[in-house]
């Protein structure tokens, strides 16, 4: 027996069988091993590849783990100068793991999923998974030499650049060794010529399948990373890592997705294919609220969901747990923060096509929505027994039900969104800025305009003082003034303002504003009044000693003014001075002018408000509080 | 909503900038001719009085 690597400590002998392992100088055996449980993997031992630049490695061994609901393997690589490193493989993905120096780490019983381990060098890393794993079977050598049968403990970690972790427990409870890497390609590691060969194995047996509980033919459109198919025909779900073992039968036809599974729709310039459906729903107070996810996948591109929630369509990615900062309000991702809208206990309610985990009708998972409309970031907790559990995030974006419909090409009409969405757009989002900056520009612009003009155009054209003599008479035709002749140059309005001496008394005028070149006139009437006095509440005035018009639409020409005076019996005032002006800007077209621009998006404000009071209404955190 | 906005925005200043511009007032003032013999014989003795106190 020899061993590639000077580091392992456990060999299967590869003519009978028979697990070695080193004691010392000796051999010792674990007897015959199980046999490696068939999967997908697309990796064979003895293969060779190349990685970053390394020296050339060679997989020498291959662990095989059970983790109950299916199986993966890991693959030893030993490298040409005797490191070494892992290649794990799950779900049709590689992931490069490399050990690394471990800091002080929590022991596996202290770990919980969504916590963060600072590792030093590698970063800050999210706790993705907690969980324990059957030491299934081995082919080749490993680096330790637990008997095969062994539960292994393990936590896997996600780093906030998408990087991956894994902290090693072995069968105890204290950290055994840390691994950090992240997801490679076959190409990356120079094995793409074994997988060439995997791929054509895998066609071969993808086709013919059929359920085993009612015969219905099966179509597995992700080779090699299903784990779960619910038959189309029966519902029935089946293991698809066992040969499309039945899992839990049904006999009645399950329900049908509004997109069949097969379509194939284009999103964000993707084509993806409906691999799967899920029912599921959340309870609230008794009541049951029920929502459909589709699985989505892309050759090379992995898997996406549409959700669909009363109408409202989200298109969301999974995205690295590391990336995702979570607290009890808010979370960030990618820079962005997203507000808390709701927790709650979500439940698979029915299974439909093929799923990458080992889905089940009546699992539950521990979910937290955070949206930054149109975007939503959702993190799901699943959590097993005894500390136990897996984070998941995903984010995403709101779709219009019509795109989803047209990308899908679904017959006839989506169905009619109720209510709103956590995440849909406030249609006033955009608008609203805009609608204020446009207001803001316009108002200054009038605003400015009226003082422009009121500084530069107000012109006095005629002034005059009168004297009253004793003797006149109220509204006589003696006491009447008309002008000598004055000009106004250039049309425009016309201001008239007359200023009396006024004393606890009034005087009015019929006045008429003469054009003596077209003997057109206006007429207009003005009253000086001007009281005060005092009371038991002190002093008071009303009124003032002088008095405006304005008559509007003035042609240039030129002008008479004719005022006829008339005042309260026995209080003549003594005088009056009149004083006419052109091009004086009224202040009520701006008035007017403010509130015309105004309205708008104060109206605006009131909808946006009561469109987010309506969507965090539904939520953890409505905005109105209602007994 | 932002186009329209905009559009009414740009009206409504428009209309404001012709409505100081041209001197329009919000109340007409009451609009005449002075007939011929009042131009001949003086605006004093003309009765212009409409209302009055």
């Amino acid at each position: 027996v020899t061993f590639a690597l000077g580091t392992s400590m456990l060999k299967v002998c590869e003519h009978c069988g028979v697990a070695l392992v080193r004691k010392g100088a000796d051999l010792a055996s674990y007897g015959r091993v199980a046999e490696i449980i068939p999967t997908e993997s697309k990796l064979v031992l003895g293969a060779r590849g190349r990685y970053a630049g390394a020296p050339p490695f060679t997989l020498v061994g291959r662990l095989q783990l059970d983790y109950g609901e299916g199986t993966w393997d890991e693959w030893l690589m030993a490298f040409e100068g005797g490191s070494s490193a892992w290649l794990s493989e799950a779900q049709g993905h590689l992931y490069y793991l490399g050990e690394v120096a471990e800091p002080p780490l929590p022991p596996f019983s202290a770990l919980r999923v969504g916590e963060t381990i600072d590792l030093g060098p590698p970063g800050t890393f999210v706790v993705s998974e907690v969980r324990t794993a059957k030491f299934a079977a081995v082919q080749g050598e490993l680096p330790f030499s637990l008997p095969p049968g062994s539960a292994l403990h393990y936590a896997d970690l996600s780093g906030p650049g998408g990087e991956l972790g894994t902290i090693d427990y072995g069968s105890g409870s204290a950290a055994e060794a840390l691994y950090v890497g992240r997801e490679v390609t076959l190409e990356e590691m120079g094995l793409h010529e074994y997988a060439r060969a995997a791929d054509d194995a895998q066609q071969a047996s993808a086709r013919g399948l059929s359920c085993p509980q009612c015969g219905g033919p099966i179509e597995l459109r992700v080779k090699g990373e299903t784990k779960r198919v619910a038959c189309p025909y029966c519902g029935s779900l089946l293991d698809a890592d066992h040969g499309l073992k039945v899992l839990e039968a049904l006999d009645q036809a399950p329900t049908q997705p509004r997109i069949p599974l097969g379509s194939q729709g284009r999103i964000s310039g993707m084509v993806w294919t409906v691999v799967g459906f899920l029912i599921r729903s959340t309870e609230v107070e008794g009541i049951r609220y029920p929502w459909d996810e589709y699985l989505l996948h892309a050759e090379h591109h992995g898997f996406r969901w549409l959700v669909c929630a009363q109408g409202h369509w989200s298109f969301l990615e999974p995205v690295p747990q590391g990336a995702v900062r979570v607290s009890e309000s808010a979370a960030t991702y990618k820079g962005e923060t997203y507000r808390h809208f709701q927790s709650s206990i979500a439940q698979v309610d029915e299974v439909l096509g093929e799923f990458y985990w080992a889905v089940s009708r009546g699992d539950v998972a521990e979910t937290a929505d955070f949206v930054n409309p149109p975007r939503v970031l959702s993190a799901e907790r699943e959590s097993r027994a005894e500390g136990e559990g897996e984070l998941n995030c995903s984010e995403g974006a709101y779709m219009e039900a019509a795109d989803v419909w047209k990308a899908f090409s679904v017959a006839g009409d989506p169905p009619r969104p109720t209510g709103i969405a956590p995440n849909q757009p406030n249609p006033l989002g955009k608008d609203l800025g805009l609608m204020w900056t446009a207001a803001l520009f316009a108002l200054a612009f009038v605003t400015l305009l009226y003082l422009g003009l009121a500084m530069t155009r107000g012109q006095q054209v005629f002034s005059e003082g009168v004297r009253l003599f004793p003797g006149q008479v109220s509204g006589a035709v003696d006491s009447a003034l008309v002008t000598e002749p004055f000009e106004i140059q250039g049309s425009g309005n016309v201001q008239v303002t007359v200023r009396a001496p006024v004393s606890n008394s009034w005087i009015y005028f019929d006045g008429a504003l003469i054009n003596e070149d077209t003997s057109s006139m206006d007429e207009f009437e003005l009253e000086v009044s001007y009281y005060f006095g005092s009371d038991s509440d002190g002093s008071w005035t009303e009124g003032d000693s002088k008095a405006s018009t304005t008559i509007g639409s003035v042609p240039a020409g030129h002008y008479r003014l004719r005022l006829a005076p008339q005042w309260e019996a026995g209080k003549m005032p003594t005088s009056y001075s009149v004083t006419v002006r052109r091009g004086v800007p009224g202040i009520g077209y701006l008035v007017l002018a403010w509130i015309a621009l105004l309205a708008l998006p104060i109206l605006a404000v009131f909808r946006r408000f009561a469109f987010e009071a309506y969507r965090w209404a539904e939520s953890d955190h409505p905005m109105v509080h209602t007994e | 909503m932002r186009r329209l906005y905009l559009v009414y925005a740009f009206l409504v200043s428009g209309l404001y900038g012709t409505a100081t511009w041209a001197g329009w007032e919000l109340t007409p003032s009451h609009h005449g001719v002075v007939p011929a013999n009042v131009r001949q014989g003086g605006y004093r003795s003309y009765s212009f009085w409409r209302g009055g106190k």
